[in-house]
């Protein structure tokens, strides 16, 4: 259970940075085609924003890993009382309500365009909506998680 | 009801630290749901939507490169220049300061970044020379405030997406006010620092020349970036792939400062910092179309008309608000949230929105030196190791210079438009 734990975030992590380099180099690479050769190519702009979208949202449950997300914590965690705890629980299990809508709804989206071609590169639409799903469903299990182990949300380690 | 059902509902949970991206994905999941109106593939499809913008792309390019450019040692190259430049008049590592900080937000967007990396070089040596490090502090955070204001400016990408204005026209718009409010810190400096003693040390021309040389990249980066953005020959996210480039080029083959291994942890920071932003992008697209849904826009814009026709007292109202709002929100949920509801009142009142924007921009820098929530504060504080409260006091004067540049940037658009018009955006 560990060791898979850790897997899922090797690749994730693995997969994050390697986005990220991807739409910088095929951007500067459009840059160079178009006022060097003066001949664009077609998908660097979709391919870019596709994983720009998936960073997002695999990068959206990595960064509540590393209490990265941007929050206020105007209540801090060691406020004693059973009010505070009971509401904080409530806050973690509608925010896994939230990603799971979500999530079943990136997986309407799969099904709906899975044979839908995106504009430039001919993808399957539904191929792409994939990182939905699976992002919302890690997100879920860490809400999940926080809410039964009585935690919280850390944010604001960084902007 | 529902309506102020899910406003305490926001305000308890994000009080309690749930991320901001998910306060405002529950609210108006919630008040959809209520409306009868949501659906999880509507839900999913909004987000997707709202992330799917091809200006967006110039956000982690624009965080990337100043990430590579900090971690590539740039900022003490900066700071070596400064000091030739300004260092020998009194107050003159207080000068130092604010000059090295304009200059490195001519090519970083974010002040919390800029903060940390100046911060972490200037108060220690501020503190060296015999400045109180509770001042070096609050002058640090202070002048780092440009770097949202003059391009390139993360917030400036983040404001334009929803308010469709261009982003170049808001780049150029911020560069009259981000140079207006580093002057007004060193005219403040110097008053502050009248007594200082002066310092003796001469530099010879050869060392100013080769000071020169090794800024001279950096301060060229902005120039170019501005000029193709203007020139036609870039878009805003172009630029951003070429800075990437440029910070590459300069920390990896010129001064050899960053390896590639340092590479790696820099893509992976910034993506993090990138989703965090990016997620709170489209789940407030999902919050913009519940509050277009519940009229909210139409209904603020109602009862500011109904508070005043003077749109003065308009600007005024706004900036009272956005001081308090920037006193507990950080500067994108701000704007992703209140903007969409200011910006048609704004209109309404005859206010340029180019002008509007810098308001916002500038009004929301203020805050993030604002306690309880502000981010810079905190991240100065963490660094320099002084508590919140005493580096807050040093900052009272600050908020007054602060607030008397937003008072000149509200109420003499000229300040904001001049260079936009100048070079052909807008009427």
């Amino acid at each position: 259970m560990k060791s898979a734990a850790r897997l899922v975030r090797r690749i994730v992590d693995g997969l994050l940075v390697a986005s990220l380099a991807v739409i910088a180099t095929v951007l500067c690479l459009q840059v160079a085609l178009r006022y060097g050769f003066r001949s664009a190519l077609p998908w660097p702009e979709e391919l870019s924003q596709f994983l720009l979208i998936g960073l997002t949202f695999l990068g959206s449950w990595s960064a509540l890993e590393h209490g990265r997300h941007i929050g206020l914590d105007l209540w801090p965690a060691r406020a004693p009382g059973a009010l505070p705890r009971a509401l904080r629980t409530l806050s973690l299990l509608c925010a896994a309500g939230f990603v799971g809508f979500v999530g079943i709804g990136g997986l309407d989206l799969v099904q709906s365009a899975w044979s839908r071609p995106s504009t430039a590169m001919r993808v399957p639409m539904g191929v792409i909506y994939i990182v939905i799903p699976v992002s919302c469903a890690l997100m879920l299990v860490y809400f999940a998680a926080a809410a039964w182990r009585g935690g919280s949300v850390s944010t604001g380690k960084d902007q | 009801m529902t309506a102020l059902l899910l406003i305490s509902l926001f305000v308890i949970f994000s009080a309690l630290g749930l991320p901001l991206a998910f306060c405002m994905g529950i609210t108006a999941t919630a008040g959809l749901l209520f409306s009868g109106f949501g659906s999880p593939a509507v839900a999913a499809q909004r987000i997707f939507a709202g992330m799917n913008s091809y200006a967006l792309l110039a956000l982690p390019l624009f965080l990337l490169a100043g990430n590579i450019l900090v971690a590539g040692g740039v900022i003490n190259r900066l700071v070596v220049f400064a000091d030739l430049l300004v260092g020998r008049v009194r107050g003159g590592l207080a000068q130092v300061n604010v000059l090295s900080n304009l200059m490195m937000a001519g090519v970083s967007g974010s002040a919390t970044a800029d903060t940390a990396a100046l911060g972490s070089v200037m108060v220690p040596m501020m503190s060296a020379r015999g400045y109180a490090p509770t001042f070096a502090a609050a002058l640090t955070t202070s002048a780092g405030i440009v770097a949202p204001i003059l391009p390139p400016s993360l917030i400036m990408v983040i404001y334009a997406i929803p308010t469709r204005i261009s982003i170049g026209a808001l780049f150029l718009a911020g560069v009259v006010p981000a140079l207006l409010m580093s002057a007004a810190f060193m005219a403040y400096v110097r008053y502050a620092c009248r007594h200082h003693p002066l310092s003796e040390k001469r530099e010879s021309a050869q060392g100013l020349a080769r000071a020169t040389i090794h800024a001279l990249p950096v301060l060229m980066a902005p120039v170019l970036l501005v000029g193709g953005i203007r020139g036609g020959v870039f878009t805003a996210t172009e630029a951003a792939a070429v800075l990437v480039a440029y910070a590459l080029a300069l920390t990896m083959v010129l001064h050899r400062s960053l390896k590639l291994s340092e590479l790696v942890g820099i893509l992976h920071d910034s993506a993090l910092t990138t989703a965090s932003i990016m997620l709170m992008i489209g789940t407030s697209s999902i919050f913009a179309w519940y509050l277009a849904i519940e009229d909210v826009p139409q209904a603020t814009r109602a009862l500011l008309d109904a508070a005043t026709d003077n749109r003065y007292v308009f600007l005024l109202i706004v900036n009272v608000f956005l001081l308090l709002v920037g006193c507990v929100l950080d500067t994108v949920p701000a704007i992703l949230i209140f903007v969409p509801i200011l910006q048609p009142a704004a209109v309404a009142f005859g206010i340029d929105p180019v002008h509007f924007a810098i308001i916002v921009i500038v009004n929301l820098m203020v805050g993030v030196n604002t306690p309880p929530i502000g981010t810079n504060l905190l991240v100065i504080s963490g660094i320099a190791g002084l508590r919140v409260g005493s580096v807050t006091r040093a900052l009272l004067p600050f908020y007054a210079v602060k607030v008397a540049a937003l008072m000149v940037i509200t109420y003499v658009p000229f300040i904001s438009l001049w260079l936009p018009r100048y070079l052909g955006f807008g009427p």
